[in-house]
């Protein structure tokens, strides 16, 4: 699967192919054309002469085109060279492929050419558990298109192969006889289009129109979106280069809703998280605030549209309750899945409201904040109302639907992520320890919009009343005194599930941990057990369930190290924030600018080379967010009424950085630091005031 | 205003009847637009036109110009009104085609009950919230 290829276009189409263009997916092998979460092309060949095409070279031109130069043969490049293919694929609403023939002998050549094409019209969750079709598929001719076609009662989709110069058409493919002349060139075009059925009316111009379509006009948004983005100039050529792959990658990532289809949200990554995700579009909205506002707005008015407002055990829905995960295959279409939207995710319900604010801090844009009061208000009162599932005070979780719901309904999400020191894992419904410190930030920003933007100053009184008592709680109950650390979660019966976890920076960035109590937490966090040199652990060294390369007990993800940074910031670490930004943003260098999900958790000086976690998805929308956001905690970026706050504490080895034109209620503002931190050694805590 | 049916309310009547009598429906309370319900079955057409206007919900079988249109049979619409089934899943099968304003229909079909038999939160309250 190393040589796999992947496109995208803005949205939720995209193609991954072998290394010459070709698809040949098996039911559980992953390749293809989809979009809206099904398989519209599992076979799509191209035959010369009866025999596939090897790849001499693969040129990324951009994230919506490849082009691919082929030769026939099977050997060296050597064997037969007198041919050659340039193959350029582009991706659209489906893909569009040139093909160009160029014969370089001085006779002239006569070639069959094929492409054959198929498809299984798999759903992603059918590709991921390998489960059989229920409904018929059929072909067909019409106007000179070859249609591949899945039908299950009212369920309808349809690929269309569209080709002007084929020779013939058939069922399964179609073909060109040509000949081209000594040192000549041959080329057509092809367009393969696919059509959503017939529940919503998408507005599909012709194929004829669209066949001709090129990348420049995509090409011309990219350079746009770069463009309205603040530009960065630094002495440190490693942090540029991270810093333009970011954009490219959240531009990559942008996905529309069916309806917003002129604004974009962050999805949650490439390619089989390109969907709307509560969790993974507030974070990655949060981190790209200072960057690109408009990927909050149009997050916090999905979901805000999608808000949960009945009681739904098969969707574990509330009233008020922000979705995790929208759907769009035929599982979901025909509710043997419950993604349409599935809500059973704990921590989004909160972080909408702080992202709401923050969002008004940053751009002060009232008119949003007011248009959706209800939502926040629904959002706060369903953690209190519907999220107490311990009847202690604290957010917890536990699914309603056991059959397809999640079990992990926090960011650490795997089976075994939360556990007592010992190995052991807690019962349900378990109140993680960071879920507390959102849900006191929600109260605490709710608050803040309740005075200046709602004027409900009885409501602010109120929350803030909750949100300080919910602190003083939560510093008594969650404390392990003999660690002086806080517990990744309680159990039901009041028991501190007490393994030592990453979760305490997150804690930190809400605001709830006490002042007196900040200090040993980050003793914690810079200490051996937990900072590898080039980040914060999720799981300590020597707890039962460590492991370097444990999904969630031992990896260091770039996405959590941010928000740690941040964290340590709000409490006046600077300096060893500073630290965590260097030793990610240099990961992010031996990674060409493009952070993994999670890299292994080994000893910096060991391994020399931050070990990458074999993950599906790259890139991951959280982790293409942590340098913008460590580049915003490393300046000390804080909107403060109308004015930005510039405080920064960078890493000696950064000697000078600026952003320029960072956008906000104060018009454009320009950020300039210089390095002045020793990150050699973190550990030496002094508190910068 | 809504026709008065001779016989037992079925679904159809009794959910639209339903929320013509709300009053204001603070989910909808920053969306407007008419939804023009085309519902059908072996030998008859409804149209049935819901406008709200900032939360207010009125409902008639007068023609006027629609935002959005939503096709289906009468079955299913029983079935989505009752909890047995799911708009949004009924739209992704074909079952329901939905024309125009998608916005507004995302907003309007929060109006829909969750699936039938639906019990809420699992865990019994303790003693501890008693006390609180």
């Amino acid at each position: 699967m190393s040589t796999d290829l992947v496109q995208i276009l803005e949205g939720n189409t995209f193609v991954v192919s072998d290394n010459t263009g070709d698809i040949e997916a098996s039911l559980t092998d992953p390749t293809g054309l989809f979009s809206f979460d099904t398989r519209y092309l599992s076979k799509w060949i191209l035959l010369v002469n009866g025999s596939r095409l090897n790849a001499l070279t693969v040129d990324d031109t951009a994230y919506y085109e490849t082009r691919f130069f082929l030769v026939p043969g099977t050997g060296t490049v050597y064997v037969d060279s007198k041919l050659s293919v340039i193959r350029v694929r582009t991706v659209a609403d489906g893909f569009y492929e040139s093909l160009s023939f160029l014969n370089h002998q001085d006779d002239p050549v006569d070639l069959e050419i094929r492409l054959e094409a198929a498809s299984d019209f798999a759903d992603l969750f059918e590709v991921k558990d390998a489960l059989k079709k229920k409904g018929k598929y059929y072909n067909r001719i019409e106007d000179g298109c070859l249609i591949l076609g899945y039908e299950r009662d009212t369920y309808v989709r349809e690929t269309q192969v569209v080709a002007d110069e084929a020779t013939t058409i058939d069922q399964h493919g179609v073909e060109f006889s040509i000949q081209i002349a000594p040192h000549g060139r041959w080329s057509t075009e092809l367009a393969v289009l696919v059509d959503l059925g017939s529940g919503i009316e998408v507005n599909h111009p012709k194929a004829a129109q669209k066949s001709r379509r090129s990348g420049s006009a995509k090409a011309r948004g990219l350079d746009k979106w770069i463009e309205r983005a603040p530009s960065l100039n630094c002495s440190l050529d490693s942090l540029k280069r991270t810093y333009q792959r970011s954009l490219v990658d959240l531009a990559a990532l942008r996905f529309s809703t069916l309806t917003m289809p002129n604004h974009a949200l962050p999805a949650a990554g490439l390619p089989w998280f390109m969907t709307l995700f509560g969790r993974d579009s507030i974070i990655t909205s949060l981190q790209s605030l200072p960057f690109t506002p408009e990927l909050a707005a149009t997050t916090l008015l999905a979901l805000g549209e999608r808000q949960g407002t009945v009681i739904d055990d098969f969707r574990d829905e509330d009233p008020g309750r922000i979705p995790h995960e929208m759907r769009y295959g035929e599982m979901t279409a025909f509710e043997e899945r419950p993604h349409s939207p599935y809500y059973g995710c704990a921590d989004a319900t909160p972080l909408y409201v702080v992202l709401l604010d923050e969002y008004e801090r940053w751009t002060g844009d009232t008119k949003l904040v007011r248009s959706l009061e209800f939502e926040a208000r629904a959002a706060i009162n369903w953690i209190d109302e519907y999220a107490d599932l311990q009847g202690n005070g604290y957010l917890s979780y536990q699914r309603r639907n056991e059959k397809t719901g999640l079990e992990n309904q926090c960011w650490k999400d795997s089976w075994d992520s939360i556990s007592y020191r010992n190995g052991t894992l807690p019962g349900f419904p378990r109140a993680t320890c960071e879920l507390q410190g959102y849900a006191y930030d929600a109260k605490m920003r709710g608050a803040r919009l309740a005075r200046h933007v709602w004027h409900d100053p009885a409501y602010a009184d109120r929350l803030e009343h909750e949100a300080a008592n919910l602190k003083r709680r939560f510093n008594r109950d969650f404390w392990v005194k003999d660690g002086e650390y806080f517990a990744i979660a309680l159990e039901s019966d009041g028991r501190q599930v007490d393994a030592l976890t990453s979760n305490i920076g997150h804690l930190l960035w809400s605001g709830i941990v006490d002042k007196s109590k900040a200090g040993a937490v980050v003793r914690h966090l810079m200490g051996p057990r937990m900072f590898t040199g080039w980040g914060v652990r999720t799981m300590a060294q020597g707890e039962g369930r460590y492991n370097p390369i444990g999904y969630h007990v031992g990896t260091v993800w770039p996405f959590d190290n941010s928000f740690i940074a941040w964290g340590l910031r709000r409490y006046g670490f600077k300096r060893e924030a500073a630290a965590v930004a260097a030793g990610i943003l240099q990961a992010a260098d031996c990674f060409d600018g493009r952070l993994p999900e999670a890299f292994g958790g080994y000893e910096r000086e060991v391994t020399q080379y931050p070990v990458q976690y074999p993950t599906a998805c790259s890139p991951q929308a959280w982790s293409t967010g942590a340098p913008l956001l460590l580049i915003r905690t490393m300046l000390g970026l804080e909107p403060v009424g109308d004015h930005l706050i510039v405080d920064p504490v960078l890493p000696a080895e950064i000697e000078h950085l600026e952003l320029l034109d960072i956008p906000g209620r104060w018009g454009k503002i320009d950020a300039f630091g210089r390095g002045l931190v020793d990150v050699a050694n973190p550990r030496s805590l002094k508190r910068t005031r | 205003m809504i026709a008065k049916s001779e016989t037992r309310p079925n679904a159809v009547d009794a959910f639209f009847a339903d929320i013509a009598t709300r009053g204001q429906i603070p989910v909808l309370g920053t969306t407007s637009g008419t939804i023009r319900f085309d519902i059908s079955d072996a030998t008859s057409l409804e149209h049935w036109y819901v406008t709200v206007r900032k939360g207010e919900v009125t409902v008639s079988h007068k023609n006027t110009r629609a935002d959005a249109v939503c096709k289906l049979d009468k079955e299913l619409f029983a079935d989505i009104a009752e909890g047995r089934r799911q708009a949004m899943s009924a739209i992704l099968r074909g079952a329901m085609v939905a024309q125009g304003d998608l916005s507004l229909l995302m907003s309007f079909q929060r109006l829909f009950p969750g699936r039938i038999g639906s019990k809420g939160r699992v865990a019994p309250i303790t003693e501890v919230a008693q006390k609180r």
